[in-house]
């Protein structure tokens, strides 16, 4: 642990633990994970941007259908994430971080076009996204279930949820806080 | 690293790098008011100090240059913002709480000007603005970057007193949630627990918690017991158990593992007899305690679960269904099939509410009416059977004479567990028939397994009730009409016995089932044959009410056998590796889930009712029935709890008339209608809050809808003028809708109530 502590100074270590939702050992844990992605261009300049395919190759993300969204939510520009960016992610997707804050991301990570409205496009890709994409719902089934969800929590009718119905939703679900979890 | 004013270097320039997406030529929606921004030609640079590529990120000017000559009404929070935009600007300037509102937009709007905002700050407001932008810093949702930037902005400009306080009190409130959470790393098992929720996702892994969990009882139980109870037996090194004394466990049936060897005198200044009994009652106690407090932490936690899970079925699965800590891709594919089963049945419910017709529902009905008579007279054929093979055996059978003796013995027990091992089996394949919904399909399954296992503990107990009267009998009984030869009584000691075997055969049988249905099956399918025939699924909570059971046949035991908890650790530990690695190779997710959160409580709350069943069962026992006077720390008295009497020495009368007093009708029959009256008040309460619940949902949707649409026409009247009139969808109204979508639905109420002035 000494060798990787001495990557970060105590007050950069400081800075992190109070941004983010992660204990002191856990941020060095991510770091570890991180740099083992690239070791040497890590250790050569610490705030490297890794290309997504070599982030989401991670054992963590592999299966995760909705990688690509996490990649793009959480990077700050589209060539690639730093460490910052990575460290960000498994804050937010930790077991300390407040529902609030995992609402906030899980709406960015659903709407798929950003426009801060979950549209029925959005919705339907989510849905191919978690059957697998081949095709489990035929067309009627996939706009019946659309039809169901929008008419449940669109409020405003206005065939889109907005980041208030989506909270108002979801942050009633009881097993919205133990699903939307990744522990390294 | 300090610069001073870093951030605040004035370029001119449009250095916007992030437009808004749809370039429009006003700005945002202030939620307090229709009010409009533009800012203006003012760009804020950061020096490269750290290295961003993304170059000009923080403090640009989101649009560029647009210039209305719009002004508009503020509203009466001090808060409010913006007024008139012309060649200055001259801004009121934004709140904390503003400026912490406009962060949470910045990834759509582009990136807040937020050093202008908050160098505009009126000095006597400022520390205050920065302390509330710091407290709250850490929940927004912006990258860490920008985080540390701002904080450091922050800091910088905020005393160091200040700072510091800051900083030690969310120390310490981050030191108070980590201790309150108490996730207890340190436990057993932790490991597996997370490769079985990463193959299975965290339903199955809630049963493994469950295990875990009784583990820890168990070994709190044996460790008590142990300590206060067999150990000063061991110690004084005198075995109580009289000469004619024989169980069928040969030399082990007088050991401490049973009744019998605990002597009724006291060793020392200890007390054992009234120690065998006060340790028995206070691991009781205990008990109770650990189960409705961990029912009432979990349930505080979920917070009354139910409303979204009925009022938005859809939108809960399709947006938390999938379980993020899935990491293995088979886990995955696993997972989804599931979702996919799940929606399905939704849709195809949704879909076809009820076509069947007049003769399909009677016949479905007659079904119905068949199968649960089916049931009742297979519960209740099992409990006869048991009674039976308790009282009686036929030996006429032609068999070699130790299997004869061994059946005998084991009669009992080789009853309940070949029952336990088929009658769940027939519950499964019959709810098919009946052609429920299936998340009904499981509750129903489950209430019967419960009803089942419940039937035969109760069953088992009165054949037990059987034996002791039975051993009495035979002793004052000459010897020509007596079941047993015996020359002392020792009937604790029997009941202990029969509860020992049922134990071990119920591991026997767990096992075995086991490997013949799962491994056995498993084995076939690997070596090619019959490949359709799919694994079996993890059934959680049939899984669950075994061990359930198991753990009430040791609370059952305990009085008569005081390690019988330790067997029970033992037990639950086999049991828990047997499980682990079945499920990792023989097993698939199941169809159909419980949600994980509320199995939780549903697991503890089978396990109460066990427990009362158990505990009011030996309450009874030790209140009426006669202690043995052979054997036994109680053999001299003539009930159990005379203990306390003859050992604390004769109360003081006027405590003794007192709980007589209170034990009369007189006294009890009030207090009981005072609890019901208490029960039928709550329900009260929770219904009335339920009706609350119901109209200000009622209101939420008329806000949204309703009232929102007012807003906007008249947002459209006053920007464009009055020919602008009716609703559209034109590219503004769709523009207004997009703006102002991130308004909380509370802040709506603030804007319509501006509406109406």
């Amino acid at each position: 642990m000494g060798a990787v502590q001495s990557v970060f100074t105590e007050q950069e270590l400081d800075n992190y633990q109070a941004l983010t939702y992660l204990s002191k050992r856990a941020i060095l844990n991510v770091y570890k994970r991180f740099s083992s992605l690239n070791p040497t261009a890590i250790l050569h300049d610490k705030n490297a941007r890794m290309p997504f395919s070599t982030v989401t190759d991670i054992q963590e993300l592999r299966a995760n259908p909705f990688k690509d969204q996490l990649m793009k939510v959480f990077s700050s520009s589209p060539d690639g994430m730093t460490f910052e960016d990575f460290l960000d992610m498994i804050s937010v997707f930790s077991d300390e971080a407040p529902k609030s804050v995992k609402v906030e991301y899980a709406f960015r990570i659903y709407d798929f076009d950003g426009d801060d409205m979950i549209s029925s496009n959005d919705l339907k890709e989510v849905i191919n996204r978690l059957t697998g994409d081949d095709n489990a719902f035929t067309e009627g089934e996939m706009q019946l279930l659309i039809d169901n969800i929008l008419e449940e929590s669109d409020l405003d009718v206005d065939d889109a949820l907005s980041f208030a119905e989506f909270e108002h939703v979801i942050s009633k679900a009881p097993d919205f806080s133990s699903s939307f979890r990744i522990r390294l | 690293m300090d610069e001073s004013h870093p951030l605040l270097t004035n370029t001119q320039g449009q250095g916007s790098l992030r437009a808004a997406p749809s370039a429009p030529d006003y700005q945002a929606f202030d939620n307090q008011g229709l009010v409009l921004e533009t800012d203006l030609t003012e760009t804020n640079t950061l020096p490269s100090d750290d290295r961003d590529d993304r170059g000009v990120d923080i403090g640009t000017v989101p649009g560029g240059a647009q210039q209305a000559d719009i002004s508009t009404a503020a509203c009466e929070a001090d808060t409010v913002s913006i007024v008139t935009i012309g060649e200055e600007q001259e801004k009121v300037a934004l709140g904390g709480e503003e400026i912490l509102f406009r962060l949470r937009l910045a990834h759509i709007y582009g990136d807040l000007d937020w050093a202008n905002h908050l160098r505009r700050l009126n000095d006597k407001s400022r520390e205050d603005v920065h302390v509330q932008i710091l407290d709250k810093l850490r929940e927004q949702p912006i990258s860490i970057h920008q985080k540390i930037r701002l904080s450091r902005y922050l800091r910088d400009r905020m005393d160091t007193t200040s700072v510091s306080s800051l900083t030690s009190q969310q120390a310490r409130k981050r030191q108070k949630s980590r201790r309150s959470k108490f996730k207890p790393s340190v436990g057993i098992w932790n490991g597996n627990i997370g490769t079985i929720s990463a193959y299975f996702g965290s339903h199955v892994a809630s049963y493994f918690v469950f295990l875990k969990f009784l583990v820890y009882l168990d070994v709190l139980m044996a460790l008590l017991l142990f300590g206060l109870v067999t150990l000063p037996q061991i110690l004084s090194n005198n075995n109580a158990a009289p000469e004619g004394l024989s169980g069928d466990f040969g030399v082990v049936s007088t050991s401490v593992i049973f009744f019998g060897a605990y002597s009724d005198t006291k060793w020392g200044f200890y007390d054992r007899p009234l120690a065998f009994f006060l340790t028995w009652a206070a691991v009781n106690v205990l008990c109770f305690l650990v189960i409705v407090s961990s029912m009432y932490i979990r349930y505080s936690l979920s917070k009354r679960v139910e409303t979204s899970e009925d009022e938005f079925p859809f939108s809960t699965t399709v947006f938390s269904s999938w379980d993020h800590a899935l990491t293995k891709p088979e886990g995955a594919g696993l997972r989804t099939n599931v979702i996919i089963t799940n929606t399905k049945e939704m849709v195809r419910e949704e879909r076809s509410p009820d076509k069947s017709t007049c003769c399909q529902s009677t016949g479905q009905f007659v079904i119905r009416a068949v199968v649960n008579m089916l049931v009742v007279a297979v519960l209740g054929g099992s409990g006869y059977l048991i009674y039976l093979v308790a009282d009686t055996w036929d030996s006429s059978l032609d068999i070699p004479r130790w299997l004869d003796d061994l059946l005998r013995t084991y009669k009992l027990p080789l009853v309940v567990a070949a029952l336990k091992m088929f009658v769940p089996l027939i519950f499964d394949q019959v709810i098919r028939l009946e052609g429920y919904a299936p998340r009904t399909e499981l509750k129903v399954t489950i209430a019967r397994t419960a009803l089942f296992y419940l039937a035969s503990l109760v069953v088992f107990l009165l054949s037990m009730y059987e034996v002791s009267t039975q051993c009495i009998r035979d002793v004052n009984v000459t010897a020509s009409t007596a079941t047993k030869n015996r020359a002392v009584c020792c009937w604790e000691n029997e009941v202990g016995e029969e509860v020992v075997k049922v134990v071990l055969i119920d591991l026997g049988q767990i096992l075995l089932t086991t490997l013949l249905f799962d491994f056995l099956r498993a084995a076939v399918i690997k070596c090619g044959a019959f490949t359709s025939l799919g694994y079996r699924e993890f059934t959680v909570a049939s899984e669950v009410l075994d061990v359930i059971y198991g753990q009430s046949l040791v609370w059952l035991g305990l009085f008569f056998s005081p390690l019988l908890a330790a067997m029970g650790v033992v037990k639950l530990v086999i049991v828990f590796y047997f499980r682990y690695v079945t499920a990792r190779m023989c097993k698939v997710p199941p169809r159909t889930f419980f949600r994980a959160s509320r199995s939780g409580n549903f697991f503890m709350f089978i396990l109460l009712i066990n427990f009362f069943v158990c505990f009011f069962t030996m309450a009874y026992a030790v209140i009426e029935l006669k202690p043995s006077t052979d054997c036994g720390p109680f053999k001299a008295e003539d009930h159990v709890f005379e203990i306390l009497t003859s050992r604390v020495g004769d109360l003081p009368t006027w405590i003794r008339d007192v709980i007589v007093y209170v034990s009369t009708p007189a006294i009890v029959i009030p207090v009981i209608l005072f609890l019901l009256l208490g029960v039928l008040y709550f329900k009260a309460k929770s219904a009335s809050y339920t009706r609350v619940i119901d109209k200000l949902r009622e209101q939420l949707r008329f806000e949204r809808r309703v009232e929102k649409r007012e807003v906007f026409a008249r947002a459209r009247i006053i920007y464009a003028g009055p020919q602008v009139s009716g609703t559209g969808s034109s590219p503004r109204q769709r523009q207004m809708t997009t703006v102002s979508s991130r308004t909380s639905i509370t802040d709506t109420a603030t804007t319509s109530s501006l509406s109406h002035p």
